[in-house]
């Protein structure tokens, strides 16, 4: 639940910038939510939000029910317990490694939570399956992997203290089409599983099929939120500079103005099927 | 990265003024004359030759005295903490009391006078930062240590060092702050515990970076031998000093500066 | 313009070498594609192109040069140039102008003459009004067509860019890739190293690596229609030519059709 968000860096120095302004959202408990727009958009900062990394300057952010508070403001509320719950993946998650085996480096988080180690192997090996990789991989130096393991392993690191939210920061980033296909299904299936996903992404094919909601971004402000079919109108109608709604979407969204009854959908399969459908209706 | 933008201290303003244009070199044989001259200085009236070159030299670059004298508040506790401790531990017949603390004539004067060689420091190192790029400073400290060259003095290789570690600044500030706030949101905790403790829990944002690092360094050396770079040898400028006639003047103006003001000194006494 | 015969390359001992037997030519002002899965070995022969790694087998020639020759290495690198993935690691100095003249520098030209390349280098990318700007506040977009500033400010007429995409948002590829068409219109050879299919469309020629092999080589159509390209190869038929293909197939579309979304939507025919 976020009211009103408004985070400003430097505030009240010669070189003020507001880094995001007045933006509100409200995000649901086993959702997928997407935040899209153009780089320096704000969509990081407001993910950094999500887990008390950052801070608001006005506004609001509260986590089931728990409220951060302000930057600045002297708190009891315990912000590493939030991080707890809420997972959060950066960019290129591959670069924070730095132990010298698998487990020690999924053992950091829970280590730092004050797990008992017996538990932490359990969730460590759960971890490690959720991205796919088996046990054999524990022993084994993170910098002697592939950088499609080292990655997955980055993002298990994140999962063994199960946390309730997951919030991703472009995870696509840089790896080819059959990573990213591996990504997106180890993604759904921690979905499928109850975990609520934000997902920050450039690659708007990803949040156009698979987000409950979307939230669009330019310079720090909100200026869509709702379900991918709106958004993709919405986009059409007025485009957003940095944001190029995909290839086949797009397709569709020049046949719905021809006022053919087409799905809006990434998936050329589907659209094609829509077609013959259309044809077949019409003759 | 934000807050660099914020640093009025040391940066560097590109624009065409005279004293842009003047070679770097001068700028800096320059400055190491004028900090002597502001060093040796004592008198009221030595203070005003000083404050009045500052002021020329700033109108000349065409900088706002504003920047210039905010470019002062990052050291402005340095100068105020030196004064303090001048002003009350100097030796010298004490003049005013409270407690242990005393203050005498002499603390008076060696903490303003402290206080004016720092801030006058500051102020013109600024104007030279200011005034020449990061590219054209390290072209200039490397020509100036050229003839070193001979007696084997790697005056290029640490010119060429300080151009990139220059150049990655911006760039490995913002990995630690990514690097930073992952391991932070793994549960990280910077800020408690003893000695110990803090300083182990830095290492999961210290390994990183230094993997960064030397990733980076691998990856820039590639791309430089991509681009035929070998070394100083044979290199040329595409902004090649030329000494002008307003560099030796320049010079010998500053020298003058502080002849005159030894001669009024011991004139006027 | 450049040749290669034979060339095999191992990082190690052990194990499947990089590259395997690899033979094709590039002519002046082509635009060729260098497709494949990672591990295919398409880095490792980028890197042969302007002699930053020599074949262990066969050979490579760069007009008509031998790259394992030692003293011909600077003008190889002055005929070809390459771009790599990270837009940092290859930007040597602060400001945008310098940093294009670091190539000509390097060479030991005259002032005027450096002075003169870097203009116009920065002009053909677009770049001219950056000229003096810092070169922390550009960019991703920006910064890989700085880099290929500095490439073309260096002489060269060929320009290798190995994945340099993969880093950037859609909207710096979009910049790229339009540069690149730009490029390939006054005449400049291009060898792009991508796993983005959609990048390689206007390319002359597709050269597909697989395992180390130089598997196939045909225009960019004649391989989105090579059965099972996507499972042999392990690449991804970008999903505007796979809706192409479906409507044609289904007889909604003219074989004609641009592959646009636009183009694609107007010249469908549902009678």
């Amino acid at each position: 639940m976020i009211d009103g968000l408004c985070h400003i860096y430097h505030e009240n120095t010669a070189l003020q910038a507001a880094a995001l302004e007045g933006v509100s959202l409200s995000i649901e408990k086993g959702s997928w939510t997407s935040f899209i727009g153009h780089t320096g958009s704000g969509k990081s900062t407001l993910a950094q939000h999500l887990n008390a990394i950052l801070r608001p300057t006005r506004g609001s952010v509260s986590i089931d029910g728990v409220e951060v508070p302000p930057d600045g403001v002297r708190t009891k509320v315990d912000l590493r317990a939030v991080r707890r719950r809420v997972g959060l993946v950066f960019q290129y998650p591959e670069q924070q490694l730095f132990e010298e085996t698998v487990r020690d480096e999924l053992a950091y988080a829970p280590r730092n939570w004050g797990m008992r180690e017996d538990e932490i192997r359990a969730r460590s090996l759960e971890a490690l399956g959720a991205v796919g990789l088996d046990e054999s991989y524990m022993e084994r130096n993170p910098f002697s992997l592939s950088g499609g393991e080292k990655r997955r392993v980055a993002i298990a690191s994140v999962l063994t203290t199960k946390p309730e939210y997951l919030v991703l920061d472009e995870p696509t980033a840089g790896i080819d089409g059959r990573g990213r296909a591996l990504l997106l299904s180890l993604l759904d299936r921690i979905h499928r599983n109850g975990t609520t996903v934000v997902l920050i992404t450039h690659d708007l094919e990803i949040a156009f099929s698979r987000s409950d909601k979307i939230l669009v971004l330019e310079r720090g402000r909100s200026v869509g939120f709702g379900t991918a079919d709106e958004v993709a109108r919405m986009l059409h109608a007025s485009p957003v500079p940095g944001l190029v709604v995909p290839d086949v979407m797009s397709a569709a969204l020049v046949m719905r103005d021809k006022g053919l009854r087409v799905p809006l959908t990434c998936d050329p399969e589907k659209l094609a099927a829509a077609l013959l459908r259309e044809r077949r209706r019409r003759s | 990265m934000k807050f660099l933008e914020n640093m009025s201290f040391g940066q560097y303003v590109p624009s065409s003024s005279w004293l842009h244009r003047l070679d770097p070199r001068t700028k800096v044989c320059g400055l190491i004359l004028i900090l002597t001259g502001v060093f040796m200085a004592s008198r009221p009236y030595d203070w005003l030759i000083w404050t009045t070159l500052l002021v020329v030299c700033a109108r000349l670059s065409r900088t706002g005295l504003g920047f210039l004298f905010r470019s002062i508040r990052t050291v402005l506790v340095l100068i105020v903490i030196t004064s303090v401790l001048n002003l009350f531990f100097a030796e010298g017949e004490p003049i005013w009391k409270w407690g242990f603390l005393s203050v005498s004539r002499e603390g008076i004067e060696l903490a303003w006078t402290m206080a004016l060689r720092l801030a006058l420091l500051v102020l013109f190192a600024n104007l030279l930062t200011l005034s020449t790029s990061p590219m054209a400073l390290s072209d200039g400290l490397e020509r100036l240590f050229s003839p070193l060259k001979r007696v084997g003095f790697p005056a290029h290789e640490l010119a060429m060092m300080m151009t990139i570690a220059l150049r990655f600044i911006p760039t490995l500030i913002g990995e630690t702050d990514r690097i930073l706030k992952a391991q932070l949101a793994r549960g990280a905790d910077l800020d408690h515990g003893g000695m110990m403790k803090r300083v182990k829990s830095f290492i999961p944002v210290l390994v990183p970076l230094f993997v960064i690092v030397f990733q980076s360094a691998d990856d820039l050396a590639i791309a430089m031998e991509a681009r035929c770079y070998r070394g100083g040898e044979g290199r040329t400028r595409m902004k090649p000093f030329v000494w002008r006639t307003v560099d030796t003047l320049s010079l010998v103006f500053c020298a003058a500066l502080i002849a005159g003001q030894k001669i009024l000194n011991w004139y006027v006494g | 313009m450049i040749s290669l015969r034979g060339v095999g390359y191992s990082y190690s001992d052990t194990g499947r070498p990089a590259l395997e037997n690899v033979s094709f030519d590039v002519r002046q002002g082509e635009w060729i594609a260098l497709v494949g899965s990672n591990g295919s070995g398409k880095s490792t022969l980028a890197k042969h192109l302007n002699a930053l790694l020599v074949p262990q087998q066969g050979a490579c020639f760069i007009l008509g040069m031998d790259t394992r020759d030692e003293s011909q290495l600077w003008k190889v690198r002055t005929t070809v140039s390459m771009v790599f993935q990270n837009p940092e690691n290859q930007i040597v100095s602060t400001v945008v102008e310098d940093d294009v003249a670091f190539g000509p520098e390097n060479l030991g030209l005259a002032p005027e003459e450096i002075r003169r390349r870097v203009d116009k280098a920065l002009a053909t990318c677009g770049m001219t009004e950056q000229a003096q700007k810092a070169v922390y506040t550009l960019s991703g977009g920006q910064k890989q067509r700085l880099a290929i500033a500095g490439a073309l400010a260096m002489g060269s007429k060929c320009l290798v860019l190995d994945e340099a995409t993969a880093m950037l948002d859609p909207a710096g590829r979009a910049e790229i890739i339009a540069l690149l068409r730009h490029l390939h219109g006054i005449g400049v050879t291009l060898v792009q190293v991508t796993h983005r299919l959609e990048e390689i469309v206007d390319a002359d020629r597709v050269l597909v690596l697989d395992k180390g092999r130089l598997d196939w080589q045909g225009t960019p159509e004649e391989m989105f229609r090579v059965k099972d390209a996507e499972t042999r190869w392990g690449i991804e038929i970008p999903a505007l030519v796979r809706l192409r293909d479906r409507l044609v197939s289904a007889g909604l579309l003219g074989r004609d059709a641009p592959l646009t979304a636009e183009g694609i939507g107007e010249a469908l025919c549902l009678s």
